[in-house]
């Protein structure tokens, strides 16, 4: 199995070809002698330079101090488990958002978001939750909409 | 115009009625905003920049530089009541703050914070006065080769002197600079790197970045958090102030903490957190109690908080003297000033006088404002440390999805930001410093222009970059940098390899 030492080199390097490979293929222009393709180049070198001093470096003995001061979960622990869970939870719960954002409107999309994420944070607290979705959803959209000029989505409600 | 002439100009600006409004409003909302634990100034910035949007200018930049240094003092007070930083920076202020608020001195540790801050805001916007103006000058005889050699540097020392990991902080710096070349070409109109999708031809959105990677990104922190139970915070009871004894002891920290910030805050990516840690090993070092560090030292508060504060002024030289951000706070406030068609640097000085100043003035004003407000409000922006963090994480990611979506009410913004959420948790998992790739992206561009102009210039000869006095010097500074940078890792990983030994 791949220690995890070399994933983040090999996955550099490997982003660091596919990106010199398309570079290398950006079509001159007359009149640009240096044209748009050479800096990509120097950038994906760069990369590759990255990966190769990742590759030489020991692998970190201390987390840097922001981590340090915050105790993270050990990896494969439950806790780290239930996290990734949560997190892809919440990654495919915003996908669905972001899908329903302008057919549904603001303000409904925005409230069923809320709610949905209320249900699962705040567990039990049914008109809490109702008032702090209802209430951010409304004040949001006077801000942005009314306040700001910003052209929120009205959707199928009008609103 | 001289700096004390440019000064008092500024001040006619900054206390127009509407300036001192906007002003208030962000320092109000930098204060509140930062007492989110792990909100520091950039996510914070980033997720209040669309509500700028159809301000004029220099009032939309006031009301954000209110912001910044409004968070600066937040920080301190989720370090002092929570236990937690409330940014990186803040990660000394937790050493003595935090021990001194469970002794029952919370009130007298914030107080101490708020005097640091204000001693070292105010002399640091005092050196940013008198400091800027020459570099600006220097900075006008720059050609595109020593401009290219400047943001060489610049990349080179926050990628070499961020986090742990020479090779993490070049890996960052290079994805940012990848980052920028997404999108039509502007020399040629050639689209670079777009994969067929529309969207991207205009480049990556800075702000879908930014809120991705530090707003997303500090999300899933307190996600994870959720899961393994909430924080203890430590009630605010009784004055906020402190003793003379106190202050006596804190004054001539906060000096010395202000030098260090200042000096840090000139180099840039160094950043708030070095100057801090400094600032801290500096006091313990010349205390007579060192034995006392860890236990609620006054000079563990008020060295490092005035070292933050004076590292955002000396960051802010860099922006507004050379166009280069000094830390990640003031690449986000770049940013903005890019979307508001405003490219900051050293001609800023002679074609918009009145908006430069203005900011630079409307700094001192808010750091008056911040000692007047957050002493007596402090109790009330505590209780945000009492909402639960499980709402406020909803609220936050609701604010941040809504932002983004308002600046070019595109649903595909939704989308991006989400996948920069994803990279923002992936660098957090990895220990990747984030701010390089801010560094990377807000600079790319700029960087690439000046770098084709003086190949063009040359003829194709890269020997212009070495040719020019100044552009060798940087280059050759940026390579002293990286060898430091390994040189001081691998000191450090001695001890402890002997150790194990």
């Amino acid at each position: 199995m791949l220690s995890v030492r070399y994933i983040l080199p090999a996955a550099s390097a490997a982003l660091a070809i596919a990106y010199l490979t398309a570079g290398s293929q950006l079509r001159s222009v007359v009149g640009d002698p240096i044209g748009p393709r050479l800096f990509p180049l120097v950038i994906g070198c760069g990369l590759l330079v990255s990966a190769f001093v990742l590759l030489l470096e020991r692998p970190a003995e201390a987390h840097d101090v922001t981590a340090a001061s915050r105790a993270e979960p050990a990896p494969g622990s439950n806790d780290e488990r239930e996290a990734r869970l949560l997190l892809l939870g919440i990654a495919a719960w915003t996908v669905l958002y972001a899908f329903v954002f302008e057919p549904l409107g603001y303000v409904p999309a925005t409230l069923a978001y809320m709610l949905g994420l209320l249900i699962y944070f705040n567990r039990g607290r049914w008109l809490m939750n109702l008032l702090v979705a209802s209430g951010f959803a409304a004040c949001a959209y006077v801000l942005f909409a009314r306040l700001l000029g910003v052209a929120l989505p009205r959707g199928l409600l009008g609103m | 115009m001289t700096g004390l002439d440019g000064i008092l100009h500024g001040l006619e600006i900054a206390v127009q009625p509407l300036h001192l409004w906007y002003t208030l409003i962000g320092v109000l909302i930098g204060t509140a905003v930062s007492h989110l634990p792990g909100i520091g100034p950039s996510a914070a910035i980033a997720l209040l920049i669309p509500i700028t949007f159809g301000m004029p200018p220099a009032a939309a930049l006031m009301m954000l530089a209110g912001i910044y240094y409004g968070c600066m003092y937040g920080g301190a007070v989720t370090a002092i009541l929570l236990n937690t930083p409330g940014d990186a920076a803040s990660v000394m202020t937790v050493l003595d703050g935090y021990p001194m608020a469970r002794k029952g001195r919370a009130g007298a540790a914030l107080a101490i914070s708020a005097a640091s801050s204000f001693i070292s805001g105010t002399l640091g916007v005092t050196a940013l006065t008198f400091v800027a103006m020459p570099i600006a000058r220097l900075a006008l005889q720059f050609g595109p080769a020593e401009y290219f050699a400047l943001m060489f540097f610049a990349l080179t020392t926050v990628s070499a002197l961020t986090g742990e990991s020479l090779g993490k902080g070049l890996l960052s710096t290079f994805l940012g600079l990848l980052l920028a070349t997404v999108g039509l070409d502007v020399q040629t109109g050639v689209p670079r790197f777009t994969l067929g999708i529309a969207e991207l031809q205009g480049g990556v959105s800075f702000l879908v970045v930014v809120v991705g990677l530090f707003a997303l990104g500090e999300v899933t922190r307190m996600a994870e958090d959720h899961v393994r139970g909430t924080l203890k915070v430590v009630r605010l009871k009784g004055r906020v102030w402190f003793t003379a004894e106190e202050g006596r002891r804190a004054f001539p920290a906060a000096l010395r903490g202000w030098a260090v910030g200042f000096i840090c805050g000139s180099a840039p990516g160094l950043g708030g957190t070095i100057a801090a840690m400094l600032s801290y090993v500096l006091e313990k070092r010349i205390s007579r109690q060192p034995e006392a560090f860890g236990q609620g030292a006054v000079e563990g508060i008020a060295g490092p908080e005035a070292a933050i504060n004076a590292d955002a002024c000396g960051a802010f030289v860099h922006l507004l003297a050379l166009g280069i951000p000094g830390s990640s706070a003031t690449a986000v406030i770049m940013g903005a000033f890019i979307m508001y068609g405003i490219q900051p640097g050293p001609m800023l000085f002679q074609t918009q006088p009145d908006l430069v100043w203005g900011l630079i003035a409307s700094m001192y004003v808010g750091n008056v404002m911040l000692l007047i407000i957050s002493l007596p409000l402090v109790g009330v922006f505590a209780r945000i440390l009492y909402v639960p963090p499980s709402i406020l994480l909803v609220v936050i990611v609701c604010i941040a999805l809504t932002g983004v979506y308002s600046f070019n009410t595109d649903p595909f913004d939704l989308y991006a930001v989400l996948l920069f959420g994803a990279v923002g948790y992936a660098f957090r998992k990895l220990d990747i410093p984030k701010a390089p790739l801010i560094f990377g992206l807000i600079l790319g561009a700029k960087m690439e222009q000046s770098f084709r102009q003086a190949m063009t210039i040359s003829g194709g000869d890269p020997a212009i970059f070495i040719r020019s006095p100044l552009s060798g010097t940087l280059l050759a500074l940026a390579a002293v940098c990286i060898a430091a940078s390994v040189y001081l890792r691998r000191l450090r990983a001695a001890p402890r390899r002997r150790f194990r030994a």
